[in-house]
């Protein structure tokens, strides 16, 4: 494991107060510029720096940011500089409703976001994506002028909560360096910050091998915040609600928070690295059929689905407008395909992961939460009779479900690359010519006084490639760990599940392989009725 | 408060300065429309009519027509063609290629003998792979006259008499 803090120039960054200001500062620019044209500029979606720069480059470069470095789009959020300056104008008396207190507003966010893409036509609307901007601005700051936490970044948002899950493959993560540190600490900085009104100083008595050694800690007003997502450095386990925004390795006093390299993907064998919940294990999982629901929206058989919808329902026989047909039709498309399957599958395939056991008291209920299989005891017999929460059937489904979930990352991330990668390559040099535009349109010609249109993208041939491997490196990926997280729950029992689980990946890959091979692309807006 | 009101002002001057602010009415009339009528991926021919208001004068000499096809989604590399030939009763004729189904808009910059610069653009929604969208058509609903100066809403605009190929009917 290395530190990449520890690397030069990465270290003064990661430890100086305005080090992740100055990452905020070009994106939030680039974010005022993409509002700024997006209202004033041309409205033809090629045209304009808000459409191409949010719906090609962004969405593109972010998802393999996140695979190779990880979240670092959240550590350089724009949307954060009126979080901080929310911050300083409010009281910050109130926690975060507790019964919101998980991801289901994320998970209705995200799902917001994608049927609004989708019925709206955001791709091919630059005043449109400038309000999603400023939503987004507007919303961050709302709510961290109402909450003590980070509550949008940790319940809300849906960018930060598609990276938070696709940045379980990243070969990076925050941890501590040494423990027996954490365990001396007396202020826990890093997730109760270094701020204090009025400066106070407390010396710490560290032990380390044996040997201690004072450490003073200063609190003061130039201090730093613990973490917003109240994450605990020393319990960290995976990158889910990690905005690597490194205050806990500012709040340190010790030193002892890294941003450190593992292999790709190390958390999603690890069971005690996600929770069990309903909202976690479902928006794993149903990130992967988002995925396909969202290129199965750009295929020209999502609009015969459309209309025979409409026909079948008698929509088209009440006169009402194609708008209000399609968004009735659009809502049980992504009711369905969003809500319906993924939750009725994984449901299901736990429902017969558990009836395939031939005795009910596998190993399984008691893996997560912190335990792992190293930590059964003797007590273990009783504790699967009547569930880990005592209650049941229910919590032995919900833990079966919860240990495979992590399995969908990879094929969900593949076919979202699969997807983006199609939009960034195909469209990678139009920024160029889009830029041109922008500046020729300011009198500005030092990039020429033309914009070149003719720069386009790579060729569909190498795309298909890319594409290809992307699809089945997430799906050898999803299938290895489904059997993989099979023998370690079942041992000896492991065949079913192992058949049941990666049922439901080699489902997931068909309807994947058939959208994006068996289908040409259809960038089309217009859905009539007849 | 005053520091965000100072913020305004590059922003003004910024909009101030776009080219594309600056409005100006043009005696020249361009319309299109494609051929086939409703084109499917593959090639097809815009035709373009340039006259000048107020009587319809077919412009005939134009020195460059450029048309810019892109798809209405971003990113999506353009289809670029040009014609510099004559016209024929202020008719020009240019092939193009459809790579993609979907919605496209067409971007007309037609250079005049006198070096003034008309621009035009049209969408052409509705393209399918093999068959001809027929539901494209039925959006339609307001075919305008040479006359009128409101924005056409129609798919495939059809602001010029049809051409007249000869046949009997």
């Amino acid at each position: 494991m290395t530190d990449l803090l520890e690397l030069p120039f990465f270290k003064q960054m990661a430890r100086w107060r305005y080090g992740r200001l100055l990452l905020q500062i070009p994106f939030t620019l680039i974010a005022l510029l993409l509002i700024y044209d997006g209202f004033t500029g041309s409205q033809h979606a090629p045209e304009n720096l808000a459409t191409v720069g949010v719906w090609v480059h962004y969405r593109g470069i972010l998802i393999l940011i996140l695979l190779f470095t990880g979240n670092l789009f959240c550590m350089g959020c724009p949307f954060t500089i009126p979080r901080t300056l929310a911050k300083r104008l409010s009281k910050r008396g109130k926690r975060f409703p507790r019964i919101l207190r998980n991801k289901s507003l994320a998970i209705f966010s995200l799902l917001a976001l994608f049927f609004t893409y989708e019925y709206l036509d955001m791709w091919a609307n630059p005043a449109l994506t400038a309000w999603v901007i400023i939503a987004y601005f507007g919303l961050s700051f709302a709510l961290e002028a109402l909450f003590t936490e980070s509550a949008f970044c940790k319940y809300i948002c849906p960018l930060g909560t598609f990276n938070f899950v696709y940045s379980a493959l990243a070969p990076t993560q925050i941890r501590v360096k040494n423990r027996d540190v954490c365990r001396d600490c007396v202020g826990k900085e890093c997730i109760n910050g270094s701020y204090a009104p009025q400066t106070l100083i407390r010396l710490d008595t560290i032990t380390v091998n044996g040997e201690s050694a004072q450490k003073q800690v200063i609190h003061s007003p130039k201090g730093t915040l613990g973490c917003g997502t109240e994450l605990f450095a020393p319990q960290i386990k995976s990158n889910l609600d990690c905005t690597l925004c490194l205050d806990c390795v500012r709040a340190c006093p010790h030193d002892n928070i890294g941003w450190m390299t593992r292999r790709f993907g190390a958390e999603l064998s690890d069971p005690s690295a996600w929770s069990k919940r309903w909202d976690i294990s479902f928006l794993l999982i149903g990130l992967a059929f988002w995925g396909l629901l969202n290129a199965f929206g750009m295929i020209p058989p999502v609009y015969d689905l459309m209309q025979s919808l409409a026909d079948g329902l008698g929509l088209t026989a009440l006169g009402w407008s194609d708008e209000m047909v399609e968004l009735v039709v659009f809502g049980i498309i992504f009711a369905v395909g969003g809500v319906i399957l993924p939750s009725g599958s994984m449901v299901l395939a736990g429902f017969l992961t558990k009836m395939s056991q031939p005795h009910p008291l596998t190993p399984s209920p008691l893996h997560g939460e912190g335990e792992s299989s190293a930590e059964k005891t003797n007590f273990t017999p009783f504790l699967h009779s009547v569930g880990k929460g005592g209650r049941g059937d229910r919590g032995r489904i919900r833990q079966t479900i919860g240990n495979f979930a992590p399995a969908f990352i990879p094929i969900g991330f593949g076919i979202w690359l699969a997807h983006y990668a199609f939009h960034l390559l195909s469209g990678l040099f139009t920024i160029v010519p889009t830029v041109q535009f922008f500046l020729i349109d300011h009198n500005i010609t030092f990039l020429g006084d033309t914009p070149n249109w003719s720069l386009g993208g790579v060729d569909f041939a190498v795309i298909g490639v890319v594409q290809l491997v992307a699809l089945m490196g997430g799906f050898i990926w999803s299938l290895a760990l489904v059997q993989h997280i099979s023998l370690r729950e079942f041992r000896r029992d492991a065949m079913l599940p192992t058949l049941i689980w990666g049922s439901l990946v080699v489902l997931l890959m068909l309807v994947a392989v058939w959208i994006f091979a068996f289908n040409d692309m259809e960038m089309r807006g217009t859905v009539l009725f007849h | 408060m005053r520091k965000f009101l100072w913020l305004l002002i590059p922003i003004l001057i910024l909009v101030g300065c776009r080219n594309s602010a600056e409005t100006n009415s043009s005696p020249y009339r361009v319309s299109m429309y494609t051929e086939p009528i409703l084109p499917i991926v593959g090639d097809a021919v815009v035709v373009i009519r340039i006259s000048k208001a107020p009587d319809n004068t077919p412009i005939n000499d134009v020195q460059k027509i450029a048309i810019k096809a892109d798809m209405t989604h971003a990113g999506m590399t353009p289809v670029l063609a040009e014609t510099t030939s004559g016209g024929e009763d202020g008719y020009y004729r240019i092939p193009i290629t459809f790579t993609m189904a979907g919605d496209w808009v067409i971007s007309i910059t037609a250079t005049l003998a006198d070096g003034t610069i008309v621009t035009h653009s049209a969408s052409v929604a509705g393209i399918a792979e093999y068959v001809p969208n027929f539901d494209a058509i039925e959006d339609c609903t307001t075919i305008l006259d040479e006359n009128s100066t409101a924005e056409p809403d129609c798919i495939v605009e059809v602001t010029e008499p049809p051409l007249d190929f000869g046949i009997a009917p």
